[in-house]
């Protein structure tokens, strides 16, 4: 009696819960349980080849100790962090210039440049690099075109400038992320704020910093920390482009843990870098969190 | 009508139909059995023309007049690029299908997981095994046993543009006895046609220590070499050519230049790839087709460094394989599969239309025997070795790369460096149990 009286009370709570379910079983299935395999992997020495595979063995911290102490893990740290700021920057400010163009009242053909803007970040990222690799070739590439044309020389793109080049890749195609969201805070702020301040004369620039980013502080915020969390696991571009060459200085972590565990066929190392991987994306999510709470 | 002339008729009816019902079941044949086979292998060109060469069909059809089974083949791809990444997860998975396409370099790590078929018994009771090629063979074996059946083969060759050989005032046809003989050739275009790139090698970045006669791994207590004077003649080869004589521009290994695109616009005049490129490459309707190709292109055999201990000539070559995942359900069908699929018609046919060495020498036949270079081709393969099929070859090659080209070619470190820094980072890649100095 109590069970059904109970279910009485609660019986919206349980009809909402029922519509969850079957997202909580997809995440379950899909998210929860690969995360569980891949801890469990990176505590035992699995390979994807060999003995090791019928019959890997429970190793403890070890692949953690060996991480600890792999200078190409810390080297691989090092440019993720560089790949992640760089790209961060360039992401924000672009996303943030086409956000205040599209909310401006000065410009024309917005509808159609929000479409163009959107472009890269619709196109697969795959494809990006197959275009972009026409683009910065030393002999023939567009980009040394240019340069040459305005009597600069040309550049080792893919060799010398092998960072900057993937770079500059996601932040063409990531900038617009940023830019859906600011574009939606911007339009939110009330169209009185400006029109008092244009009454007491205030400039354009004194519009922006006194009024649209105190306002868009927060979205501003979360949209950094999206970025970050989009490219800490970032895999396609130097994937594609660069196989993480030359020397290790575009090897981001998730493509040392994919060539851990699926080149090298050291599963169990590979799972434990990609564990790292995790924590540093959930310490972001956390983050996110907060911030989405304040 | 009266009650017992009905109950007669429907008596008779009763009768008839049981009759026949019972003739039916007596002459009905029993169903043929239904088997599904999974063929794993490379999408696109590789897939296409298994479809397209009607061996499924052939295979289907005989299985049901010998064996009076039905036999669906199904064929399940994996794209190119990482393909032996994705075979080996799916293996791994318990996903890769009944006959997979495998590389040379997968079948130790495989077999030691007990993914692969042992096709020893099978091979012996087969008389066409005898016909194949020994280094095709020795590809597909792993410790005695024999897990794979070469389908298609692929050694290095020089090859080289005559109308730059021309201009630079060099013989032609030219077939160099020594790398001496490759270096002073690439030196003469250098100064007569300094426009075009001289030379570019090697395919395969090992080749240089088997020029030197040398190995990376020896079979007789499973270490890697990591130190020999072989590897150190092949750093003095990379040096060479990178710095002492210039002969290949530092970019064009750094960049990645496009050795095939080059070669067909003839501003390289010396290439050392693999035999496909002749028709994959260059040929009708291909990516980089040479129009006038007999007439600019020409090919040689690669030679040694002509040191003591150098072989003469040298290339080395892997294979393509089907091999019988060892888990599936029907081995007996899936190795009737696998003849059906080495069959000679068809690894000529393949053979013809990739520019790939057949593995098999009653292969050599119809439009493959006719074409002159891959009946040069074939010559190659007793000058061939196998890469070494062994556990580890991946980390060994990746860091010999590496070294090459991130100290020797970018950073300009002499091969004597070079030798240490190598021989250190494999000991740390491959473990120091598993690496000697000779």
């Amino acid at each position: 009696m109590k069970i059904i009286r109970w279910i009485k009370v609660h019986s919206v709570e349980l009809i909402l819960a029922t519509f969850l379910l079957p997202a909580l079983i997809t995440l379950i299935i899909f998210q929860l349980i690969p995360t569980i395999w891949t801890i469990w992997f990176s505590f035992t020495d699995m390979a994807l080849i060999g003995k090791r595979l019928i019959h890997p063995r429970f190793i403890g911290l070890e692949n953690y100790v060996k991480l600890l102490n792999d200078p190409i893990f810390w080297q691989s740290m090092k440019v993720t962090f560089e790949y992640c700021l760089a790209s961060l920057v360039l992401r924000f400010v672009l996303g943030l210039l086409a956000a205040l163009y599209l909310t401006s009242k000065t410009f024309k053909g917005k509808t159609l440049m929000a479409a163009v803007f959107l472009l890269p970040y619709i196109i697969p990222g795959v494809i990006h690099p197959y275009v972009w690799i026409s683009m910065l070739d030393t002999r023939y590439g567009t980009l040394n075109r240019i340069l040459l044309l305005f009597g600069l020389p040309s550049q080792s793109w893919v060799y010398k400038r092998a960072m900057e080049s993937v770079i500059m890749i996601n932040s063409w195609a990531g900038y617009a992320l940023a830019m859906l969201v600011l574009a939606s805070a911007i339009t939110s702020i009330p169209k009185e704020y400006y029109e008092v301040a244009e009454i007491y004369g205030a400039s354009r620039w004194q519009r922006f910093t006194k009024i649209t980013l105190p306002l868009i502080k927060y979205p501003v915020m979360l949209s950094m920390i999206l970025i970050f969390k989009e490219d800490i696991d970032d895999f396609t571009y130097v994937y594609m482009f660069t196989e993480g060459g030359p020397h290790y200085r575009t090897e981001l972590l998730s493509l040392y843990a994919y060539h851990k565990a699926f080149a090298y066929f050291e599963l169990g190392y590979g799972c434990a870098v990609g564990f790292v991987i995790a924590i540093l994306v959930f310490i972001l999510t956390l983050a996110q969190l907060k911030l989405g709470g304040t | 009508m009266p009650l017992t002339k009905k109950l007669v008729i429907i008596l008779l009816i009763v009768i008839v139909v049981l009759a026949g019902g019972v003739y039916y079941f007596m002459t009905l044949k029993p169903k043929p059995k239904e088997v599904e086979l999974t063929l794993y292998t490379k999408a696109g060109l590789w897939a296409d023309f298994i479809r397209n060469s009607g061996v499924i069909e052939e295979f289907e059809k005989r299985m049901y007049e010998e064996k009076g089974i039905i036999v669906k083949v199904k064929i399940v791809t994996a794209p190119h690029k990482g393909y032996r990444e994705k075979v080996v997860t799916d293996f791994a998975a318990g996903t890769a299908g009944d006959v997979v396409w495998l590389g040379e370099s997968e079948i130790p790590g495989l077999v030691e997981a007990g993914m692969l078929l042992d096709l020893t018994p099978y091979v012996e009771k087969w008389d066409a095994w005898d016909k194949f090629y020994e280094v095709g063979k020795k590809l597909g074996s792993y410790n005695g046993k024999v897990y794979a059946i070469p389908f298609e083969t692929a050694p290095l060759v020089i090859y080289y543009r005559k109308d730059i050989f021309q201009k630079a005032g060099l013989p032609v046809p030219w077939q160099p006895k020594t790398w001496d003989d490759v270096v002073a050739a690439a030196r003469a275009i250098k100064e007569k046609v300094p426009d075009v790139v001289p030379f570019r090698g090697f395919y395969d970045i090992c080749l240089p220590i088997y020029m030197a006669g040398g190995q990376i791994y020896d079979p007789s207590d499973g270490k890697w070499i990591v130190k020999s004077d072989a590897l150190l003649q092949a750093f003095k080869v990379y040096y060479d050519v990178f710095y002492t004589y210039g002969i290949t521009p530092k970019e064009a290994e750094l960049e990645k230049w496009d050795n095939r695109k080059l070669f067909q616009e003839g501003k390289l005049a010396i290439l050392i790839d693999g035999v496909w490129c002749y028709i994959e490459k260059w040929g009708p309707g291909m990516t980089y087709e040479i129009p006038n190709r007999e007439e600019v292109v020409g090919y040689a055999y690669i030679p040694g460094l002509g040191t003591p201990g150098a072989p003469e000539y040298i290339s080395v070559t892997g294979t393509y394989n089907w091999v019988i995942n060892a888990k599936t359900e029907h081995p007996d069908l899936a190795w009737e599969l696998v003849k059906e699929l080495c069959k000679p018609e068809l690894i000529a046919k393949w053979g013809y239309e990739t520019a790939h060495i057949v593995t098999r020498d009653d292969a050599v036949l119809g439009s493959y025997a006719e074409e002159p270079f891959l009946k040069w081709a074939t010559t190659v393969l007793e000058h061939s070795i196998p890469k070494p099929v062994y556990s580890g070859y991946k980390k060994y090659t990746s860091t010999f790369k590496r070294v090459v080209i991130d100290y020797l070619v970018a950073e300009g470190k002499s091969p004597e460096e070079c030798l240490e820094i190598f021989a250190e980072e494999a000991a740390k890649e491959l473990g120091s149990e598993a690496v000697k100095e000779v």
